[in-house]
């Protein structure tokens, strides 16, 4: 009957789970950290080539020298990811140049910007791509 | 139980170099479902508590793109491996100490004794596919997974085993269904063989040992207990104790359908005489023998035609044209609910697909001189629907699987790196073939089940016609025409990777 019992007990707490917040759901970096990211897309993003912009600041000052980089990932697994750098274009502003919405529907942004300190952040970002 | 009938004869693959050897060992199964059992472990951790999204997580990448991609390209190539590696069936072990502890065996309710309730259960799997993208979502995919297991061992504890295979499971119906393209097939070395077999073990299983113990374990499908062979009587020995029989009834020399078989291979290992083969037969051969006639009769064509449609439909759900269409029916409806759109958008395609097959066969047969029997004509001309139909999943699977076989090195070390290890996933690895090659390979498999399916249908005409078969075969050579070219144009479509058709998957 024990064992019958904790078996039971068992299957309860499978009922508990569900999805962790994530970790990076995120557009803007955490309030705590003296960094802080803020990725932009255009509005109403459209299929074909797209300037992706993310400003960068420590201690409120723009922040130089920071090495970008955004993946493009469908909500489908298994679409080809697009990956693109962003290169500093003004103090603090990093654009990507050859970043393509490959496809319409639905995308997840995953920038991950390393900072000339070597502080590692990474910032997430979902939206719709209509078709043409 | 059906008379003995005839069988493939190609090449016996059990001949292969130790091959044999590893089927009959008692514990070969088990070998066979440890690297899912060990993926489904995967799928459940990193569902629930990995990154959630989609192609970055090893449950919706290695359920949606790769188990599917193989599974086609397993039935396309050799047979229902995927039954055979099943891991659900791990579950025997606990429902078999569950059934101790019931106060008798339940039977399954005669009504459901066939493949109706499965075919429901299929398109309400392949509806919450769509209503809550189960493709985007790491947690439900997990909890999917869950399921199964748990409903595998619910309904193995309450009835007898292999009721899940044969009548619920909706994966392993997908399977049975479209292993009728594969080639190859359990049949009997030597009819004469089984003739004089009296026992059936491959049927009833059997118990072996050097002395017959007072209690045996009862047959696998019947209530007496099973037959003693002693060991001196078993040739190519395998082993002592137990051996299951066919847990979902089949009787080898009688097999002419992979309907229902899961390549569990009970039957190799439980005929004492060596004498059951896995032989190499063409991929059309089980639609030019009429097999579902005898078993499984209409529900399983209408099963057949049904996985063909929503085969289609799955694919349409990812194009421009099916978001176009949506929002025109939700808006001439004034609503905005994605149930009432999705579910007439199901009824619609069922009742479309079911119409059209049997009309274009109802035609073929007023055309060949056998006069207005629209059930017979269904279930003549169905296996040329059942071929379209493998065809078009297939090249769809394969399209998702070939743009992104290779992520699944990334994704395993994003799971690892994700919990803390320092992995640098690389996710520019993700493409197994060239955009480019894409639509020509995917359109090229379409079309080459297109011309299967009329190589299916000149036969079926000449062989149910004779002479007017001439005429018989027309209807269907136009209704294969027009299937491939809708399924090309759909596969020629851009894709467009929404979650809804109201709002996005996220």
């Amino acid at each position: 009957m024990f064992r019958q019992i904790v078996f039971i007990l068992l299957l309860f707490t499978l009922v508990a789970c569900k999805p962790p917040e994530d970790k990076n759901q995120a557009n803007v970096t955490n309030q705590n950290s003296s960094i802080k990211a803020r990725v932009e897309v255009p509005e109403n993003p459209k299929l074909g080539l797209q300037t992706l912009s993310v400003y960068l600041l420590e201690d409120s000052k723009a922040l130089s020298g920071a090495s970008i980089e955004i993946t493009g990932d469908m909500t489908h697994a298994g679409m080809v990811p697009v990956i693109a750098m962003a290169v500093e274009t003004e103090t603090g502003l990093y654009q990507t140049k050859d970043f393509e919405f490959t496809m319409a529907g639905d995308w997840i942004l995953t920038t991950v910007i390393k900072t000339p300190s070597g502080e590692k952040i990474t910032l997430e970002k979902k939206l719709s791509v209509a078709g043409n | 139980m059906q008379p003995i009938r005839e069988q493939p004869r190609g090449f016996n693959l059990f001949l292969l170099p130790g091959i044999k050897q590893l089927i009959r060992w008692k514990y070969s199964r088990f070998l066979f479902q440890l690297p899912l059992l060990i993926l489904s472990i995967f799928v459940i951790i990193d569902g629930f508590t990995g990154r959630q999204i989609a192609p970055r997580n090893v449950a919706t990448a290695s359920v949606w793109l790769h188990y599917r991609g193989f599974v086609v390209i397993a039935l396309a190539l050799f047979g229902n491996a995927f039954c055979s590696a099943c891991p659900l069936m791990l579950t025997r072990g606990l429902s078999n100490w569950l059934k101790k502890l019931l106060p008798r065996q339940f039977t399954w309710p005669k009504a459901l004794k066939n493949k109706y309730f499965v075919t429901f259960f299929l398109l309400a799997y392949f509806f919450t596919y769509e209503y809550f993208d189960l493709w985007a979502s790491p947690w439900l995919t997990a909890w999917l997974a869950i399921g199964y297991f748990s409903t595998a061992l619910v309904i193995d504890t309450l009835f007898p085993s292999g009721t899940y295979c044969r009548y619920v499971c909706p994966l392993g119906n997908f399977n049975f269904l479209y292993s009728s393209a594969s080639p190859s097939q359990i049949t009997a070395v030597d009819h004469d063989v089984c003739r004089s077999c009296a026992d059936k073990p491959c049927l009833q299983g059997r118990y072996s040992a050097q002395t017959k113990p007072t209690k045996l374990p009862l047959q696998t499908n019947g209530p007496q207990e099973t037959a003693f062979i002693p060991l001196t009587e078993i040739k190519n020995n395998n082993g002592n104790g137990f051996f299951p029989g066919c847990e979902t009834d089949l009787f080898v020399p009688t097999i002419q359908s992979n309907m229902d078989c899961t390549f569990c291979f009970n039957c190799v290992r439980a005929c004492p005489y060596d004498n059951v083969a896995l032989s190499i037969r063409p991929p059309f051969w089980e639609w030019l023998k009429n097999p579902w006639a005898r078993r499984g009769r209409l529900p399983v064509m209408i099963m057949g035609v049904l996985l063909t449609v929503y085969g289609l439909m799955n694919a349409i759900a990812m194009i421009p044209p099916y978001y176009s269409y949506a929002q025109f029916v939700a808006d001439s409806l004034h609503t905005d609910s994605e149930l009432l759109v999705l579910s007439l958008f199901f009824l619609g395609f069922a009742v479309i697909g079911l119409s059209l097959s049997t009309i274009f066969a109802v035609l073929a047969d007023l055309a060949g001189g056998k006069g207005f029997k629209p059930k017979i004509a269904f279930m003549r001309w169905g296996y040329v629907t059942v071929a379209l139909g493998f065809g078009f999943w297939t090249a769809h699977y394969l399209f998702h699987f070939l743009t992104g076989a290779l992520s699944i090195f990334p994704i395993f070390e994003h799971f690892f790196a994700y919990r803390g290890f320092n992995i640098d996933p690389n996710w520019r690895m993700s493409q197994f073939v060239p955009s480019k090659w894409l639509f020509p390979l995917t359109a090229g498999i379409s079309t080459l089940y297109a011309f299967l399916a009329s190589f299916v249908a000149i036969k079926i005409s000449l062989r149910d016609f004779k002479d007017r078969g001439v005429l018989a075969m027309w209807p269907m050579l136009i209704y294969i025409l027009i299937f491939a070219v809708f399924g090309v144009w759909i596969l020629a479509q851009p894709m467009e990777m929404r979650g809804t058709i109201f709002q996005p998957s996220f």
